[in-house]
């Protein structure tokens, strides 16, 4: 059995939701592509393990921040489901991305505070 | 349809995902079941995804509680002996619950069915004991001058007889109608006109009365009636639910000016202000409810009635400054407060304690059939359910259970409810106060809702334990078939057994005790005989006595100044200081009639029309005024009111059934001489032949027709009286052995299903016995011998706890008080003899338990079981 502590996956799903919304910043793409994508960029140091995915797609279409349609993909004769950003998405995007840097920013002074001045 | 599709989406969106993953692990080279394998490897586990992607969409919790329920329901429809069995023991522990809840409501927790319930407070006088009696004036004064109340109405209950038959009749100023808000759905209420001196009897009959005593009339106003021989015309009729706000039913309403002329004839004498009879003078005695002004506590009241008090009431002979008020609630028959729930509380553990036996049977009963499930639940745990989802549905699955039953047990309950008043009139010879309120309408939305409540708790804390064991995921074990029921449920439940056990032999040894002391009662030698005996008050009057004697089944006629066993003691100043002793004035008669032989010699009718300067002590009152001397020939000194010589000695009676303050029943009795036409000659008895019952009612026509205006009952039996000393202990012996005999039967049938569970388990090491040659009388031994074991801890473990509760209780004089007169010098609480029954019961019972289970232990063939992995 997986061990899913609920706080991780709380702490998963809020960022993962970001970086989902990011992915599709780029254009349309089914989810393969965008579990892909987020491995790739990060040089694979974030290992989503693919099921999670889907729920937090779900969430988000649910939401209406992206919304998504059957179509036939351009490389190959069959049909995959595409997620596409939508403007509500696009907004929330930046609102979590402006969060994001301020809570980077203040761990950092945390972590690694600018020497004091004499 | 959405739904559905959306569903079908998710699916196929997840193939496409494992599709596409396999396609690139292949094209990195491997074996294409490789890629797959290592696709799902890394997609986690599909069926959770999927269950969570469409989770997403929907309302979660509800969809999986419709599953759980579905899914609940089809396991109970699997096993219906099972389900059943639940059902009714739970149903039977509620509704037992349930019946003594639903008489706390009926008592306590349901208003009057009146306009603002709780406003409305009995003033019940001033402290210290001014008398709540109140000329017209004075009470007028009170009412219009009242700084706490700002309406109040005064009422008098008074029994009538009308047309042979007893009638509650209240009466009531004329704003009781409007005060109370009892509407009037023929006629019209009370009035203010019918309180004027010159008004005629008139009176509202309640809707139940328009139907009992003036056949369902559609023409009922406007009819005179009589009551107590006065005519009466019923204005009105109340609506069904008005009932008044009186402990007991109430059937007609008249307006109080009726009461001196109704009050004429009451047998009780009445000390009326130096023979003024004008209506002005008369004090009366009111019952008084006032409805408090807006804004104002209780507290707030009673302050400004203390206030009101001092200034109203100067200090006279007889009166004192009042230095307090009574006031008490007046929504419900019982005010809920401290006291109430001090009384309530003992006999509501009772009956808990029946559920909780009925509770541990089906905590029981869920922990076997967990065990039983525990392949069906490994195989959703390894399905992806996780154990949170688990317990849900073994949690929904005892509330499926909970609803049922609690809907059973209102059944139970009401009837129970019913059978107790079956008891109460047919075989208990019932108390009249407990019956006079009407039991119809005990359940209400307040049982419902307290049984619900009771049952999803009691499922809820007893499906929760078993729920927990058998939800702890041991995949392996299970995957692999292998259900050996761990130790720790093992011990659950024996923990659980043996509680039941001890709680059963709690109950048993009560009910033992409770029963013992009501055959001791029972077989009380009151020292006289009052069978076929009647007393009749106000037979002194006219020619009365010479018509009871003419009647044939007389047998004898005498007087008496007190009521036979109720004659209460009064002190006296002696030469060895104050005592107490009971006298009572008889002709010679009386003791004839009662059956009292007499040493040395009777009164004689003579010395009884002379009020002649002799007496007759009984036995008891002759050893203690008098210890080691002969008592005859000595004179008895009684303050300075009588003196007599003693001339006989009678045997032993009881003087009064009811002593004060719960005192032991005294024998010592002094007889003074009277004759019939005595003043103190107040009440008539009478010796009867042939058939009592037939005998009383030429007794009661004659009475009726010499006293048309009586008040109440003019002839009553004096074993009445005794049935009504007899009824608290028959009530509580029948109470206690009810639930004795409940707890008895559901914890057999519990400790019956753990010993056939036990053996059932123990089949393969059993057979390895038989198959060493264990003999089956040594099996035999060995599992009833285990619940012999259990049987001895749980009586030890029920004695000391009952020993505890007798111990509490000796010291709880008020509860004794509370229960209707039961004293407790009548009732040894620590009565070995109770205590030994209780225990020996369960002991055997629970031996008894385990006879089938050995049997089939016996019964287990080596070879098969040897054969069974």
């Amino acid at each position: 059995m997986q061990d899913r502590t609920p706080d991780r996956t709380e702490l998963l799903q809020g960022t993962l939701d970001m970086l989902i919304l990011r992915t599709l910043l780029l254009g349309p793409a089914h989810g393969h592509q965008i579990g892909k994508h987020i491995r790739q960029t990060t040089n694979d140091v974030l290992q989503v393990e693919h099921g999670s995915l889907y729920p937090a797609l779900q969430r988000l279409e649910r939401k209406k921040w992206i919304y998504a349609k059957w179509e036939t993909a351009k490389d190959r004769n069959r049909e995959f489901k595409y997620y596409r950003l939508t403007a509500a998405g696009r907004k929330r995007l930046m609102a979590e991305e402006s969060n994001w840097k301020r809570l980077v920013q203040a761990i950092a002074c945390v972590m690694w505070p600018a020497p004091e001045e004499e | 349809m959405k739904r559905r599709k959306r569903d079908d989406d998710i699916e196929r969106e997840l193939r496409d995902h494992l599709d596409l993953e396999a396609e690139e692990q292949r094209e990195g080279g491997l074996s294409p079941d490789d890629a797959r394998n290592a696709a799902h490897r890394a997609f986690g586990n599909v069926a959770l995804t999927l269950e969570d992607s469409r989770a997403v969409w929907r309302c979660a919790w509800l969809s999986s509680l419709m599953q759980d329920i579905r899914f609940g329901l089809r396991g109970f429809r699997k096993s219906p002996g099972f389900t059943l069995t639940v059902i009714g023991t739970l149903a039977l522990g509620l509704g037992t619950l349930g019946a003594s809840f639903s008489v706390f409501n009926a008592l306590v927790l349901r208003p009057f069915a009146v306009r603002d319930p709780y406003s409305l407070y009995r003033f019940e006088g001033w402290e210290p004991g001014r008398p709540r009696s109140y000329t017209r004036r004075e009470f007028q004064d009170f009412r219009r001058e009242n700084p706490a109340f700002s309406e109040v109405v005064a009422y008098l209950r008074l029994q009538a007889s009308m047309a042979g038959k007893g009638a509650h009749v209240q009466a009531v100023t004329s704003n009781y109608f409007s005060m109370l808000g009892g509407r009037v759905c023929m006629g019209r209420p009370l009035m203010e006109s019918d309180e004027g001196p010159s008004a005629n009897g008139v009176a509202v009959a309640s809707y139940a009365a328009r139907r009992s005593r003036l056949g369902a009339d559609p023409a009922a106003v406007g009819t005179m009636v009589r009551l107590r021989g006065q005519p009466v015309e019923i204005v009105g009729v109340a609506c069904p639910g008005f009932n008044g706000v009186d402990e007991s039913r109430d059937d007609f309403w008249v307006s109080l000016p009726l009461i001196p002329t109704m009050s004429d004839g009451t047998p009780i004498p009445q000390k009326t202000a130096s023979g003024d009879k004008s209506e002005d003078k008369r004090r009366v005695y009111y019952r008084m409810i006032g409805r408090l002004k807006p804004g104002l506590t209780e507290d707030g009241a009673k302050a400004a009635l203390l206030a009101y008090g001092r200034q109203t009431y100067v200090p006279g002979p007889g009166y004192q400054v009042p230095e307090g008020v009574k006031l008490r609630e007046a929504a419900t028959i019982m005010p809920l407060d401290r006291d109430t729930i001090r009384v309530f509380l003992p006999e509501f553990a009772a009956f808990a304690l029946v559920l909780l036996i009925a509770c541990a049977n089906v905590s029981n009963m869920m922990l076997a059939r967990g065990l039983a499930r525990q392949r069906e639940i490994g195989i959703r745990i390894s399905l992806g359910a996780g154990r949170a989802r688990m317990v849900r549905q073994l949690l929904t699955e005892s509330l499926l259970l909970a609803l049922p039953a609690a809907l059973a047990a209102s059944g139970v309950a009401w009837g129970a409810v019913q059978a107790a008043r079956w008891l109460q009139v047919n075989v208990l010879s019932a108390s009249p106060l407990v019956l006079s309120r009407d039991w119809k309408g005990a359940m209400d939305w307040r049982v419902a809702a307290f049984l619900t409540a009771a049952a999803v708790i009691s499922t809820v804390a007893f499906g929760l334990l078993p729920a927990l064991q058998a939800a702890r995921p041991r995949l392996i074990e299970t995957n692999r078939g292998e259900f050996a029921a761990d130790r720790r449920s093992a011990r659950l439940r024996s923990a659980l057994v043996l509680a039941q056990v001890a709680v059963c032999a709690l109950l048993l040894i009560a009910s033992g005790v409770a029963m013992r002391a009501e055959r001791r009662i029972a077989n009380l030698d009151l020292g006289m005989d009052t069978r076929g005996v009647f007393g009749v008050l106000g037979s002194n009057t006219a020619n009365t006595t010479e018509r009871i004697r003419a009647l044939p089944m007389t047998e004898s006629i005498g007087y008496c100044s007190q009521s036979p066993l109720a004659v209460q003691p009064s002190i006296f100043a002696g030469p060895a200081g104050k005592f107490s002793m009971a006298v009572n004035r008889v002709s010679p008669e009386y003791f004839d009639i009662l059956r009292i032989p007499i040493r040395g010699r009777n009164f004689t009718p003579a010395e009884g029309d002379a009020n002649a300067p002799v007496a007759i002590v009984s036995e008891s009152a002759a050893r203690r005024l008098w210890p080691h001397q002969e008592a005859l020939g000595q004179t008895v000194r009684l303050g300075n009111l009588s003196a007599g010589v003693v001339i006989g000695i009678a045997r032993d009676s009881v003087s009064t059934l009811w002593p004060d303050n719960g005192a032991a029943l005294s024998r010592d009795l002094v007889y003074f001489p009277l004759g019939p036409k005595s003043d103190y000659a107040t009440i008539a008895i009478v010796r009867t032949t042939g058939d009592p019952d037939a005998a009383r009612r030429p007794l009661e026509r004659l009475m009726a027709e010499t006293h048309p205006n009586a008040a109440g009952e003019l002839v009553w039996t004096p074993q009445l009286g005794v049935d009504l000393f007899l009824y608290p202990y028959r009530a509580l012996a029948a109470i206690a052995g009810i639930l004795g005999v409940l707890a008895l039967l559901l914890t057999v049938s519990g400790v019956f299903g753990v010993s056939s569970y036990a053996v059932a388990q123990r089949r393969k090491e059993f057979g390895v016995r038989i198959a060493l040659g264990a003999d089956s009388l040594r099996l035999t031994g060995m599992v009833v011998g285990q619940n012999f074991r259990l049987g001895v801890a749980g009586a030890a473990a029920g004695a000391l706890a009952a020993l505890a509760v007798a111990r509490m209780l000796s010291h709880a004089d008020w509860l004794w008080r509370a229960m209707g007169g039961v004293s407790m010098r009548n009732v040894n609480v620590f009565d070995v003899g109770g205590y030994a029954a209780g225990a020996a019961i369960v002991i055997a019972a629970a031996a008894a338990a385990a006879w089938v289970p050995a049997r089939r232990a016996v019964r287990v063939d080596p070879v098969e079981t040897l054969r069974c992995d």
